[in-house]
């Protein structure tokens, strides 16, 4: 029971952020919460290993980041439904809510990795090493597809006239 | 790339809603896992033990047909599995080194076991009150009585020649052209004589005849003659043959008689009423074709019970083909002997033999030199018996192969549907108790 608890502590503490980072990966909502839900059970059927071995973080995002990249793969995201942007009820933030439907619309025109590539730098704030270790790729692939991504977002966003400056 | 965007985006996902049960359902996952695992060890074991074998007996397969072989010096009991000749056929190395009898098979009666000169052991099903048949010179074809020829390499049967299914093969010519068969002329199951045992009607007589091997065609040797022909032995330059058969009311008597193997004029004859001698089987030609091997025993000669039979002393003896005398001193022989197949180095005897005299379950093939001490050319486990080598083999003298094991994996389909089963039920009942939890 010890094992379930601490599991259920460690999905009470950091569910608002996976849910958050899924979101960002599948850009639709329902998609987010069965990732999230998927990359959990993966998590739950091998706990008492993560849990030894210290922060359970860096190998949550690991499968979550695996999770989607596989979906990908077996075209579960093509067979379903995409949903347009989130119907929400938000706060008029203008003058950014113009570019922010701009970035949602130009993630969307990435690969599962570039997308991932980009939140976990500029949305999960790692660094190129540690993107590589959650991707299990190279540092130099992380480098590649970061600046692929970019490239991508803009020749199909040129207003994101920003971007030019990030790398 | 800006992240306070990324952060305002993911800003609008609200904490993901997770089922109640999302940690049993990890629990499950783990229980899935380890079972994938344990069925994966199970399939990499079976294939670790089941490739070697099975390109074993590929690499087998495809060694040319005419490769001498050599009999193995020791057969074991098959397995109860053991596919039947034809159900996994032998291929290009199926060609037999050896073939014995035993009542230890899934038939539970006397069933012939082929082992092919690469190894393979299969069996060789046995109508019940079927008669033992002879191997061909090179060992692919066992002819069965009633002359019908199995393809020991591929189990293909048929029939060489139009004669009956009680018809008897007894030798063959020494250039293997040939084959002597005793044709029974009798009624079946009419007793004669006064033990209530079925012998040879003495007023239908049977017939004697050569076929030839590549085109079925009968030519008569002898008509009559005798009650019936038990043994037969053709001289090596192929010009005569010793045969002996019962003869007299109730099969009282054994005639042995030589004659020419083209005319089937009779040379000499011999009548013994003492059934104390026999002719020693299909080699009892000695190899210079000079003299005849007999064999006999001092000891009960009627109504003997197993413990009267087991205590008679036997000896080889050589007689002179046409005047029938002994010239010779006999070889005494310490166990029980069966027939007299072939000769090692052109003096000793080769024969099928038991050790044991009080326990005459055990048969081997041994060399028996002149001064009495034996050899033993093929080793065999208890309960088995009537080991046939064919001529090729024994007239090359290749003895002292490589002992044989019968592979597990040479079975029919239906063995491998069984072992299969369960392991299906194991699936067949998870992938329906996950079906039902998701209900």
């Amino acid at each position: 029971m010890a094992a379930e608890d601490s599991f259920r502590d460690y999905v009470a503490a950091r569910l608002a952020g996976l849910s958050r980072a899924a979101y960002l990966l599948t850009g639709d909502r329902h998609l987010a919460e069965d990732l999230v839900q998927q990359a959990l059970v993966q998590v739950a059927s091998r706990w008492e290993r993560i849990s030894a071995g210290g922060d359970p973080d860096p190998y949550v995002r690991r499968v979550l980041y695996h999770q989607h990249v596989s979906w990908w793969r077996r075209r579960r995201l093509v067979d379903r439904p995409h949903a347009d942007p989130p119907d929400v009820v938000v706060a008029d933030r203008v003058p950014d809510k113009d570019t922010e439907l701009t970035v949602r619309q130009a993630l969307r025109r990435l690969t599962p990795r570039q997308r991932a590539v980009l939140v976990l730098r500029y949305f999960e704030d790692l660094t190129e090493v540690q993107t590589a270790e959650v991707l299990g790729c190279s540092v130099g692939t992380v480098k590649s597809n970061t600046r692929d991504a970019l490239a991508r977002l803009r020749a199909t966003a040129p207003e994101l006239e920003y971007l030019r400056g990030a790398r | 790339m800006n992240g306070r965007m990324l952060q305002e985006i993911a800003d609008e996902m609200p904490p993901a809603r997770l089922p109640d049960d999302l940690w049993r359902a990890g629990r499950r996952l783990r229980q899935r896992r380890r079972f994938g695992y344990a069925v994966a060890a199970v399939v990499v074991l079976v294939l670790a033990l089941a490739v070697p074998t099975v390109a074993g007996h590929r690499r087998a397969a495809v060694e040319p047909a005419d490769r001498p072989g050599a009999v193995p010096s020791r057969v074991e009991q098959p397995h109860l599995w053991q596919a039947a000749v034809g159900q996994w056929p032998a291929g290009a190395g199926g060609p037999a080194a050896l073939v014995f009898f035993t009542a230890r098979t899934r038939y539970f009666e006397s069933t012939g076991v082929t082992v092919g000169r690469n190894g393979s052991y299969r069996l060789i099903y046995q109508d019940i009150g079927e008669e033992n048949g002879l191997l061909t010179p090179d060992g692919r074809y066992y002819v069965r009585p009633g002359l019908r020829m199995l393809d020991l390499t591929t189990g293909a049967q048929r029939r060489l020649a139009d004669v009956a299914d009680r018809s008897r093969p007894l030798a063959f010519s020494p250039d293997g052209s040939e084959l002597l068969v005793g044709i029974v002329n009798d009624d079946e199951g009419i007793v004669y004589g006064d033990d209530a045992i079925p012998d040879s009607d003495p007023e239908k007589p049977d017939d004697l005849i050569a076929v030839d091997m590549r085109t079925g065609a009968q030519r008569y040797v002898a008509v009559g003659r005798m009650n019936s022909y038990t043994t037969a032995a053709w001289s090596p330059d192929g010009t005569r043959i010793a045969v002996e058969g019962p003869v007299g009311r109730g099969d009282v008597g054994r005639r042995l008689s030589v004659m020419d193997a083209r005319t089937g004029e009779p040379i000499s004859t011999t009548d013994n009423f003492a059934p104390d001698r026999r002719l020693a089987g299909r080699a009892a030609w000695t190899p210079d074709g000079g003299l005849i091997a007999l064999l006999a025993f001092e000891g009960c000669t009627e109504r003997c019970d197993l413990a009267a039979e087991n205590a008679r002393r036997w000896r080889l003896e050589l007689a002179d083909p046409t005047s029938g005398s002994i010239v010779t001193l006999p070889v005494p022989i310490d166990g029980a002997p069966g027939e007299v197949v072939g000769w090692r180095d052109g003096r000793d005897a080769v024969l099928t033999y038991a050790p044991d005299r009080d326990d005459p379950r055990r048969w081997t093939l041994a060399a028996l030199r002149p001064n009495g001490e034996i050899d033993t050319l093929v080793d065999t486990p208890p309960g088995v018996s009537d080991l046939e080598v064919p001529d090729g083999l024994l007239r090359s003298g290749a003895f002292g192969g490589p002992p044989a094991e019968p592979s597990i994996w040479a079975a029919p389909a239906w063995a491998y549907a069984i072992a299969l089963a369960p392991v299906l039920l194991v699936l067949a009942i998870v992938r329906r108790r996950r079906q039902r939890a998701r209900v």
